[in-house]
């Protein structure tokens, strides 16, 4: 199918790129502009490890077209942190040691990123809630939990 | 895993929908949050040539309420959205309710209220991956003449189930819905709009597509959706209760999700409730004459005894806290 120029808005900046309709916002983010710390997990929209922030709501870029993002502000992993300095949730799972092998880190984040958004001061509950669409085969969920709640 | 090749549309108005569908036909699919239809199109059980996505359209993005019209749902309203509406919390709080019920939370931004209704039926044989299936020869649901849930013979019917928790509890409310296609509009209840065949659990035709949810007004006394779930987080129910009570009317609806190819309801049972106080005997006679009614295969999670009891036990947990001494 023919390929269509969209604009796209990553983390502030504009993306022309040309896309196929049936290409995912997963696919572009990582196969055509190289924003590789956005996550490929199950692909049908379970582990959340492909968690971006669109227009401030968690968004799953794996049931994504990419086509259907011209216009929308995107926020990706890389967009957190400025200077080379960790934002602050970043820098709660560092401290933390919120991270075992860290896959599914950067949806993580994205997920509590949109949370903190909507939630600034959530309780632990709103955490769990928040996070429940993100799945960590290591099972390091407690630490995970305390590090956005240290970042509050 | 790329997705299969496709062309995609996203038309600003209804009627230019509507212009599309009646050109391609069986040939195209609505899209409405994509998180139903991409896994279908990614695990090629639905396969479109044309996708016509409805994000670009703003008349299908309101919620209105009166006194005298009911709730108006536009379909691309998210269920995020529903959920934390006033005039949904305000009038039909289990709506809100069950909205947050669905999936998880990047599900419930993405999802839509018509996305949800529309939920194809599922079961363990049909959605998996294309491979996965090859194994497999084609079941009713992919055009052949067998159902692989049900071991050792051939059946003629197909036991996939409906899951949708907020279009079962819109049944038990008594919704109806617009359909717009190149014949015009038309209202129908749910009732009938869950009316399809063995494949397709509606009657909507390829050239139709939802443009309103109607949930009239009403007074209820007691309203709930009870949903246990493989991992309470994200899953689709097991099986799902929804119990919508209006005392001072007398009228006791119940309705039970993924165990038929629609929601289920017993009109017939729900009549025993009608004539007086309800005591915790009827409800267990109801319980269990449902329980005795309804067929539960292993093609979901949870097995099939676990589902029938649970039905049961959710039906009484329901009753009990509406009040109903146990």
């Amino acid at each position: 199918m023919k390929k269509r120029p969209v604009t796209l808005q990553i983390n502030g900046s504009d993306y022309e790129v040309f896309v196929e309709p049936r290409e995912t916002l997963l696919q572009v983010l990582r196969e055509k502009l190289g924003l590789t710390g956005t996550k490929q997990g199950c692909d049908i929209g379970d582990c959340g490890a492909c968690t971006v922030v669109i227009e401030g709501q968690p968004t799953l870029a794996c049931l994504t077209l990419a086509v259907e993002m011209a216009g929308k502000e995107i926020l990706t992993i890389e967009g957190l942190s400025s200077n080379g300095k960790l934002n602050p949730l970043q820098q709660a799972f560092m401290d933390e040691g919120a991270v075992q092998c860290g896959y599914c880190t950067p949806g993580m984040i994205m997920s509590a990123t949109a949370l903190l958004n909507r939630n600034p001061h959530p309780t632990e509950e709103d955490v769990r809630c928040g996070l429940a669409g993100n799945l960590c085969r290591c099972t390091g969920y407690t630490k995970i939990i305390n590090a956005v709640m240290k970042s509050t | 895993m790329n997705l299969p090749w496709f062309d995609y549309q996203a038309p600003e108005s209804i009627s230019k929908v509507c212009a599309l569908l009646a050109e391609a036909g069986e040939r195209a699919a609505i899209m409405a949050g994509g998180t139903d239809l991409i896994v279908q199109m990614m695990q090629r059980t639905t396969v479109p040539e044309l996708v016509i996505g409805l994000k670009q359209i703003p008349q299908l993005q309101y919620l209105s309420y009166s006194e005298t019209q009911g709730l108006k749902i536009g379909p691309m309203v998210s269920l995020q959205k529903l959920a934390n509406a006033s005039v949904v919390k305000d009038n039909f709080p289990v709506l809100a309710e069950t909205a947050l019920m669905v999936g998880a939370v990047q599900h419930q931004f993405m999802g839509t209220v018509g996305g949800n209704l529309c939920l194809n039926t599922r079961c363990w044989y049909y959605n998996q991956s294309a491979d996965w299936r090859r194994s497999l020869i084609p079941c009713h649901k992919l055009g052949g003449d067998t159902c692989h849930a049900i071991k050792g013979s051939r059946s003629r019917k197909c036991y996939a189930v409906y899951s949708a928790d907020v279009g079962s509890v819109l049944f038990a409310l008594g919704a109806h819905v617009v359909l717009s296609g190149s014949h015009g509009e038309k209202i129908i209840p749910l009732g009938e709009f869950f009316g399809g065949d063995l494949i397709k659990p509606t009657i909507m035709a390829k050239d139709e597509f939802i443009t309103e949810i109607i949930v009239p007004p009403q007074r209820l006394s007691f309203a709930r959706y009870y949903k246990p779930s493989l991992r309470g987080a994200i899953d689709f129910p097991k099986v799902g209760v929804a119990l919508v009570a209006s005392a001072e009317n007398k009228d006791y609806r119940v309705v039970i999700s993924a165990v038929d190819r629609k929601p289920a309801r017993f009109k017939d049972l729900e009549a025993m409730f009608s004539q007086s106080e309800i005591s915790a005997k009827q409800v267990a006679e109801f319980a269990a004459e449902v329980t005795s009614r309804i067929r539960t295969v292993a093609n979901v999670s949870g097995s099939p005894a676990y589902r029938r009891q649970m039905v049961k036990i959710l039906i009484k947990r329901a009753f009990t806290e509406m009040g109903v001494a146990p």
